[in-house]
């Protein structure tokens, strides 16, 4: 038998509410209006702490409802103002009467349907219209692990939760304990709490109905070179040639993932687009929407800055399949390429010509000028979104450098792992390669990883150079700058040996979020050197992140510890930019 | 304190408002009702004597007692604020509201077409003049002593809603809910609508003076050819025990309006529901279509979802107009050039081009509010 009644909660709720936490007001009258006489806690030991916030937020809510009658803007005792208020609602038989005013259904209906924050739930059948008195049944404290919680990661919010556990239920302190999740998914969800059952519905955000590429958009040739970039391998082996990809439950359309697509797919010459879906549901569902760019050529610019070597503009033109850049005074002077992309290969075959101003090479100051023509084939057997991706490439080159001419092959595979849905988001790659010459060899192993989590996010990376044969000076590995230690710029060490790791902690600043802070500590070694000590170095510093989520700019300032070959200032300004991604 | 007496074999027995019982001045025990809503006496040298009497409420909403002679007993006498509630829908009086004592009455409730409730007792009817109205969308009656009407009491009752369309058309809710003898159902008699600043379910009514209303919490959902889903949140009583579960009411919906300006306005049977929000435009999957974004508040700072629903069909030149067409019904809803839909060269992308009348081809460049 389910039926039971809301006053009848007088009986059942006598029981109840001699377990739970009351607070009674009676009400006189100020201007007309509302205003708490006396009050009442009947509260345990450990909830005479919260009187004052509960106190707080009732009067709070009281002072929201308006005046009772527009005529009697008067101050009086209760008693007296029901009198005056039954002969003033006498006179007008349209007014209405103060037994039904004085109810959830008008004065008090805010109180029932905004329930005052600290988990005060208006007690509706104990509204005394006669003593002019109400009563609240206080929430017990929060416990996280008795909150209803209509989500998809049900233990993750509870774990957050956790924090407010033996306080008072509070709308606001839940909301931000639980942002820092969906920050880290990159998710904005709709959050709906029902505080008088002690619940709350989070709906994640939009989902992905479907993927979408139009025939008057996508060239047949395109679509699978599309879906290829856009779906899972998995995915792509059952969606392939489908102009319209169907997910029963499809991923969230997560804003920086959707971005981080459109850079993926945007050398093909299309953008992606979100459109609301017909499909219809709890969630917003949309569709993707694959559109050919209307603008097809693209200009870009940037500079760049290496400590001791100075800045340097670059300006590039993308013109797909065609990519043209020029710059100067250092860096790439001017080089183009062509590039073709095929479902899982990609091709490209560039010339350049670059400088870098100020290398130092056994003592001596060189502008290093470079003449380059490169081949390079990749082969993607697998990817993964949010996933596993590996990636083969080769590269044979011809270039002229100091007027040497060299001719190399660089084999080199990519594997990175992402876990994006994770609470605390993952990626991790490991880049392995050699370059291989005539009579010497390099190998370099580069991995990087970044982990975010509530409140802060860590960093690494490390590297590793062994030079074999006899490799040009030129090529040799080169310790310092921004990918070995910070505080020591390019050849401040060469040698045939080299390792560093770079390791740092990001937090966030209060109200700026995109932007955070980091502190970093790089360790290193060169060895077998030429010119410079062999041995550890170290640098410390600290710098501001502008996490586009798409993209990384990082402004860093180091201060290195060591033996540095090029002197100068131990204290050193980075500047760059990356992209997770890739 | 206020009694009542009642004779059985020649033996007159005084009851009082506090559940006790005397003979002749003397206390002898105390009374409560039973399954069959008789009074019986629970005696204290032991045994049991039960009286069948009348229960019903008079015109003023004033318990009590009767017999074939007429009322024997007014539980609102002599200034006692009573006190009313349901458990199990059976029928809890505190004589006393500021005391303990309770008895409790079983019957038969139903409501009637002006919102008021009839309690059946042993096939005697009393009406209780009042009205059915809650903020969160459960099944609530107020009444008052009408004698003072600052005696209320509220009654409520655990069930769930449906959906249904009368013969008519109209739109309408029931309250289903559990009685010893099987489901029972409260209709409410006007028809449902959607509070357009809400854009939540609610059944408004005006009574006397009042206007009244059963506010529903719950999630909107609008398909594409405008069918409407309503989640209906599950509520509870102020103590925490559940008084509506959550059910799905369906609506078969048509477009109402004339234009795609301001709410969205669907025909529901014989009615219309207005839907708070803004149209706009939306590249479909194979063509342009018309979508209406709207905002949905539960109440409290920052409870609220929007959503934009897509709507199946086409816009397309018939003539010299510019129309969407639905592609279930076939309707049309003109689209005002430099309005609603501004038209320019053609476009790259073929879904935002139009086929004029001469055979010329016409770019979509803004369609409700939407530049493409």
């Amino acid at each position: 038998m389910r039926a039971a009644s809301l006053a009848g909660l007088c009986l059942v709720a006598l029981c109840a509410r001699a377990e739970t936490a009351q607070y009674s007001v009676s009400f006189k009258i100020v201007a007309g209006k509302l205003a708490v006489d006396r009050d009442m806690f009947h509260v345990a030991p450990g909830m005479v702490k919260f009187e004052p916030a509960i106190r707080l937020s009732v009067r709070r809510a009281i002072a929201e409802i308006g005046a009772i009658s527009p005529d009697l803007l008067i101050d009086s005792t209760w008693p007296a103002y029901t009198e005056r208020y039954a002969k003033w609602a006498a006179a007008d038989p349209a007014r209405m009467d103060l037994g039904t005013l004085f109810s959830s259904d008008f004065l008090f209906s805010c109180l029932v349907q905004q329930t005052p924050d600290n988990g005060l739930i208006l007690n509706e059948d104990d509204i005394d219209p006669e003593d002019g008195a109400i009563s609240f049944s206080i929430l017990p404290l929060f416990d996280a692990s008795a909150v209803h919680i209509e989500s998809e990661r049900v233990s993750q919010l509870r774990k957050r939760l956790k924090r407010l556990n033996g306080e008072l239920w509070s709308s606001a302190k839940i909301r931000k304990a639980i942002a820092p999740l969906y920050a880290n998914l990159g998710l904005t969800p709709e959050i709906v709490l029902f505080p008088a059952r002690g619940a709350m519905q989070i709906i994640e955000g939009p989902r992905i109905a479907s993927i979408l590429l139009p025939a008057d958009q996508v060239p047949a040739k395109d679509v699978n070179r599309l879906l290829w970039l856009l779906l899972n391998t998995a995915h792509y082996r059952k969606a392939s040639r489908k102009r319209s990809v169907d997910f029963d439950d499809g991923p969230y359309a997560v804003a920086y993932q959707i971005q981080e697509l459109q850079l993926l797919i945007s050398p093909l010459g299309y953008t992606l687009v979100t459109a609301p879906s017909t499909r219809a549901g709890p969630n917003q569902y949309v569709d993707l929407v694959v559109q050919a760019k209307k603008q097809s050529r693209h200009v870009g610019a940037g500079f760049e800055y290496k400590p001791g070597q100075g800045a340097s503009a670059l300006g590039n033109l993308l013109w797909p399949p065609l990519s043209l850049s020029a710059g100067g005074p250092s860096g790439v002077l001017g080089s183009g390429a062509y590039s073709v992309q095929l479902v899982g290969f990609s091709a490209s075959a560039s010339a350049g010509v670059s400088l870098e101003r100020n290398r130092l090479l056994d003592g001596v100051k060189v502008n290093e000028q470079t003449v380059t023509d490169t081949i390079t084939l990749g082969w993607e057997p697998w990817r993964g979104l949010s996933g596993n991706t590996l990636l083969f490439q080769v590269t044979p080159a011809h270039a002229v450098i100091l007027n040497q001419t060299l001719n190399t092959i660089e084999p080199a595979l990519r594997f990175v792992h992402s876990n994006l849905a994770s609470e605390y988001p993952l990626r991790f790659a490991v880049s392995p390669h050699i370059l291989i010459g005539d009579g010497f060899s390099k190998s370099i192993v580069t991995a990087t990883t970044h982990r975010s989590f509530d409140h802060w996010e860590y960093d690494f990376s490390g590297r590793f150079e062994n030079a074999f044969g006899d490799t040009p000076i030129f090529e040799l590995p080169s310790f310092g700058g921004d990918t070995t230690v910070r505080g020591f710029r390019a050849d401040d060490a060469i040698g045939r040996r080299l390792w560093a790791d770079q390791n740092e902690i990001w937090f966030p600043l209060p109200r700026l979020a995109p932007v955070k802070i980091a502190t970093f500590g790089d360790l290193g070694g060169a060895y077998q050197t030429i010119g410079s000590e062999p041995g550890l170095r170290a640098g410390v510093g600290t710098g501001l992140r502008l996490d586009l989520r798409v993209a990384v700019l990082k402004f860093d300032w180091a201060y290195g510890f060591g033996q540095a070959a090029t002197g100068g200032s131990r204290g050193k300004f980075y500047f760059n930019v990356f992209f997770p991604t890739y | 304190m206020s009694s009542f007496q009642l004779t059985n074999n020649g033996v007159t027995y005084s009851f009082d408002t506090a559940g006790s019982v005397s003979l002749g001045g003397q206390p002898v025990g105390s009374w409560t009702t039973n399954a069959a809503n008789q009074i019986v006496v629970a005696l204290t040298r032991g045994g049991s004597q039960a009286f069948s009497v009348v229960w019903s409420f008079n015109s003023k909403n004033q318990l009590t007692i009767g017999s074939e002679h007429g009322e024997t007993f007014n539980f609102a006498s002599g200034g006692l604020y009573n006190s009313y509630s349901t458990r199990d829908t059976a029928l809890v009086v505190k004589p006393d509201r500021a005391g303990n004592f309770t008895f409790a009455l079983n019957g038969d409730w139903a409501l009637t077409p002006d919102h008021n409730l009839t309690f059946t007792v042993n096939g005697v009817a009393s009406t209780l003049d009042g009205f059915v109205s809650d903020p969160l969308g459960r099944f609530i009656f107020h009444f008052a002593n009408q004698d003072n009407v600052l005696k209320t009491s509220v009654l409520g009752f655990v069930g769930y809603w449906q959906s249904k369309l009368d013969a008519s058309g109209t739109p309408l809710v029931a309250f289903h809910y559990q009685t010893p003898g099987g489901e029972k159902t409260f209709e409410l008699p006007k028809a449902i609508a959607i509070n357009r600043g809400s854009n939540q379910l609610s059944y408004t009514y005006t009574k006397g003076n009042k206007n009244l209303s059963v506010d529903f919490q719950g999630t909107l959902m609008i398909g594409p050819a405008f069918e409407i889903t309503y989640v209906v949140q599950p509520q509870v009583s102020s103590a925490g025990e559940e008084m509506v579960a959550s059910t799905t009411l369906d609506f078969p919906a048509t477009l109402a309006g004339p234009n795609l300006h301001g709410d969205l306005e669907l025909a529901v049977g014989s009615s219309t529901f207005s839907i708070g929000g803004q149209y706009q435009g939306v590249l479909g999957k194979s063509n342009l279509q018309v979508g209406f974004t709207f905002t949905q508040t539960f109440g409290g700072a920052g409870n609220q979802i929007t959503r934009t629903a897509a709507f199946g069909g086409t816009v397309a030149f018939q003539g010299t107009q510019v129309q969407w067409t639905f592609s279930v019904t076939g309707g049309t809803v003109d689209l005002a050039v430099g309005v609603d839909i501004k038209l320019g060269p053609v476009q790259l992308d073929a879904r935002l081009n139009l086929t004029m009348g001469g055979g010329q081809t016409a770019g979509v460049m803004f369609l409700l509010g939407v530049n493409f």
